[in-house]
């Protein structure tokens, strides 16, 4: 998005003293940006992006590309302004540092189609992302009352690779494992057996309970112990509780998930599984794009009073100069704006102190500031297609397990398949997103590629008339990639502070970890305020569901 | 969103208003769905939107009109925003030229966010301030008619040509639906099939099967 007018001529933003300012509009801050105006908080929340989203947003094909590989530095503050340096201020520069690193994107075929639908996508920079049907995620737009900017569709099919069989379906449901071509009749009752003894357990009106010392080992030993074959033991712990780290491998997984907590994960897809009319599977996705959800937050701030600024940057802190407090930010407008409390996008920081020059001003808070809790990284990957990767499915989930693309695959690797009924791509194609958690950049690209290569192929170069040559062990005919992205995402952790930060989008495919630490930094932003009181939403469903497993036919 | 649900016909219309700030978007939206006007001043808080029933040509329609929230102040209209509108009232005020020259951003704005809104219309409201006029019904209409819009003046202060102003629109996307319904576009059709909303009871197994806005 090119902007020939000067970026910064708005006029002069109006009051300038605020209870909280917010740089950034990915979920998490338009989350709290939603429940601090719900309890009557004014707030001014400014993005130095066109768009919404920030690492969250659904960009078009253009604008991704942009983003991805010409990530742009802070400008410096407007001098033509009336910029007001008192005594009692020291300024602090910020600095940006990208989020997305390591980029390489790839047009194979089709460019000039490509270019010309640009604006027919709406991709996720945070992909694969869904919901699941009993998600926090749903509980918090229906609290929020974000839900009525929004509709979702359900993802048609749920699969699992396996190596050297290609993709066969999650059997989520007991219809799904009646229905299942690829389970032997033997596995079929040993899984039906065990979802009945989950469902027990998790029924109130049941005596039978699982023991309570099974419920503290490690859920792969409890399986084992159930006698649970390795192919189901695989699909219940990557494809249904979506772990990330092979279990099996005790030098890579530092902390084997409990029992307890795999029936909990069970309980939710399972509750997730039928929820809604028109979403027989587990998952919802967002028509449009997974950016509809922090404009959705936005929209719902803006009518409870929040200040809306897009495109302008804030270039530095305004701290005192005896205390070392936060007093406000300075715009790259050159404005001065004060608030009691600040939340940053993760992407920006500041310089360590020492090399600043600030005499005896007190540096120590400063230097908190400029580390990071850096966790690891996501590798994420974007394909277009020209076909579905299973025929007559549009939109479809894919978990690659451990090692099914190769021995020394320690992480899954988690797939999915939008299609164009969901408005994210023209008519005739399909975006395949691709995620896994790594320790470095070659090697979470490795894992990706393996993947991609698994399931799609390369136009042959030159001959755009060839067939793509059938897998020797699959009836499917490999869908031809005409554009890929490959990116890393640092995994940053959200932090309060007398300045915070929201955490960057991780590696789970719904959202309920990162809410989760968004609702925690608003409990400790505002330890005397409700998240979201009911008050505010009339429309609020009161027959919840209950949250137990349910097994539909 | 323009739905045609089959438990008899039912219109559901999403219309949008953008202009600058201040230029009587809220009063117009007030006067047409509520018959009331506020002369504060103070940016958009707290209105969504309004859904009015009208009538054409014996179908109720509902008309679903939308409000910015205040976030075209600082140009931070979300894209959401457009999704699904069929309409759009795109509105300055005569007595501000800053606001009447705004204009052909919003319509850029308005045809890269939404390229399937059928009924758009230009409207220089506050024509009861005639004395401290800035932008000529001449060079409104002239605007309208090299952008193809629809063209109206018009006082949510005094209720000149509201009600007609949202009445031509919604009308238009009504022959516009009629049309479109022999036609079947069959892509915009496979983005209405299995929509799941959250809202109005949709979130317990009882909702209603298909999903209407």
């Amino acid at each position: 998005m090119t902007e020939p007018q000067d970026p910064f001529s708005y006029p002069p933003i109006d009051p300038v003293n605020f209870d909280l300012i917010i740089v950034g509009t990915a979920l998490s801050e338009s989350v709290i940006a939603a429940a601090a105006s719900a309890v009557g908080k004014t707030i001014l929340h400014l993005d130095p992006n066109s768009f919404y989203g920030s690492h969250f947003a659904s960009l078009s094909l253009h604008d991704l590309t942009s983003y991805l590989t010409s990530p742009h530095s802070l400008p410096s503050a407007a001098t033509a302004a009336a910029s007001s340096d008192s005594d009692d201020i020291v300024v602090v520069d910020l600095v940006h540092q990208p989020l997305c690193t390591d980029a390489e994107t790839a047009t194979y075929d089709e460019s000039a189609f490509l270019s010309e639908n640009s604006r027919k996508f709406n991709i996720d920079l945070g992909g694969p992302r869904a919901l699941f049907c009993a998600d926090k995620t749903i509980d918090l737009l229906m609290k929020s009352g974000a839900a009525q900017y929004l509709e979702f569709k359900g993802i048609d099919e749920s699969f699992v690779y396996e190596a050297n069989a290609g993709l066969a379906n999650v059997p989520d449901s007991r219809g799904a494992i009646f229905r299942d071509k690829k389970l032997s009749l033997k596995e079929k009752n040993q899984l039906m057996r065990f979802f009945k003894l989950v469902q027990q357990h998790l029924d109130d009106t049941q005596e039978e309970k699982i023991p309570k010392e099974d419920l503290e080992i490690p859920f792969v030993s409890f399986l084992e112990k159930m006698k649970l074959p390795p192919k189901i033991k695989s699909i219940l712990l990557y494809a249904i509780a979506m772990l990330d780290y092979d279990q099996d491998n005790n030098e890579v997984c530092e902390e084997l998930l409990k029992t307890k907590d795999g029936i909990d994960c069970l309980a939710q897809y399972s509750s997730s599984v039928g929820r809604f009319p028109n979403a027989p599977g587990a998952l919802l996705y967002p028509i449009y794009g997974e950016g509809e959800l922090p404009q959705a937050f936005c929209r719902r701030a803006a009518v409870k009073g929040c200040i809306y600024v897009l495109r302008m940057p804030v270039v530095s802190l305004l701290m005192d100069k005896v205390t070392g407090s936060y007093k406000g930010v300075r715009l790259a407008s050159g404005q001065d704006l004060y608030s009691h409390q600040l939340i940053l996008d993760p992407s920006f920081t500041i310089p360590s102190p020492l090399s600043l020059s600030l005499g005896d001003f007190p540096s120590e808070r400063l230097q908190m500031l400029s580390q990071r809790d850096i966790k690891g990284m996501v590798a994420r990957g974007i394909c277009i297609t020209r076909s579905s990767i299973k025929p007559d499915v549009s939109s479809c989930s894919v978990v690659y397990p451990p090692r099914s693309l190769y021995p020394e695959q320690v992480t899954s690797i988690k797939a999915l398949q939008i299609g164009s009924n969901l408005a994210v791509c023209p008519a005739g194609t399909f975006i395949l997103y691709l995620s896994t958690l790594c320790n470095d950049a070659d090697e979470g690209k490795k894992l990706l590629k393996a993947a991609m290569n698994a399931l799609l192929t390369l136009p042959v170069s030159g001959n755009s008339e060839s067939i793509p040559s059938v897998q020797s062990d699959s009836e499917d005919i490999k869908p031809i990639v005409l554009w890929s992205a490959f990116y890393i995402q640092k995994l940053i952790m959200s932090k309060f502070e007398f300045i915070s930060s929201t955490p960057t989008p991780d590696g789970n495919l719904n959202y309920n970890a990162l809410l989760d630490a968004t609702e925690k930094l608003f409990n400790q932003m505002y330890p005397n305020e409700e998240f979201f009181p009911k008050a505010t939403s009339p429309e609020d469903p009161t027959d919840e569901d209950d949250n137990g497993l349910t097994l539909d036919s | 969103m323009a739905e045609n649900g089959e438990g008899g016909e039912e219109y559901l219309f999403k219309i949008v208003l953008i202009g600058d700030s201040a230029v009587g978007k809220s009063n117009l939206l007030s006067r047409f769905a509520r018959n009331e006007f506020d002369s504060n001043s103070k940016a958009t808080i707290g209105v969504e939107f309004q859904t009015q029933l009208v009538e054409i040509d014996g179908k109720e329609i509902k008309a679903q009109i939308w409000d910015t929230a205040g976030q075209e102040r600082f140009r931070a209209v979300t894209s959401a925003y457009y999704r699904g509108a069929v309409g759009a009232l795109v509105v300055y005020d005569i007595s501000r030229r800053g606001t009447f020259d705004s204009i052909k951003r919003w319509l850029q704005e308005l045809t890269t966010q939404n390229d399937s809104t059928v009924a758009r219309m230009l409207v220089g409201n506050k024509c009861d301030l005639e004395n401290i006029r800035e932008v000529s019904t001449e060079e409104g209409k002239s605007l309208a008619e090299e952008e193809g819009l629809f063209f109206m003046e018009t006082s949510a202060l005094d209720a000149t040509n509201v009600q007609t102003a949202f009445e031509i629109v919604i009308r238009e996307i009504y022959n516009n639906i009629s049309r479109k319904v022999l036609n079947s576009d069959s892509y915009k059709a496979e983005l209405s099939v299995n929509r799941v909303s959250l809202v109005n009871g949709a979130g317990s197994k009882q909702g209603p099967s298909c999903c209407s806005r």
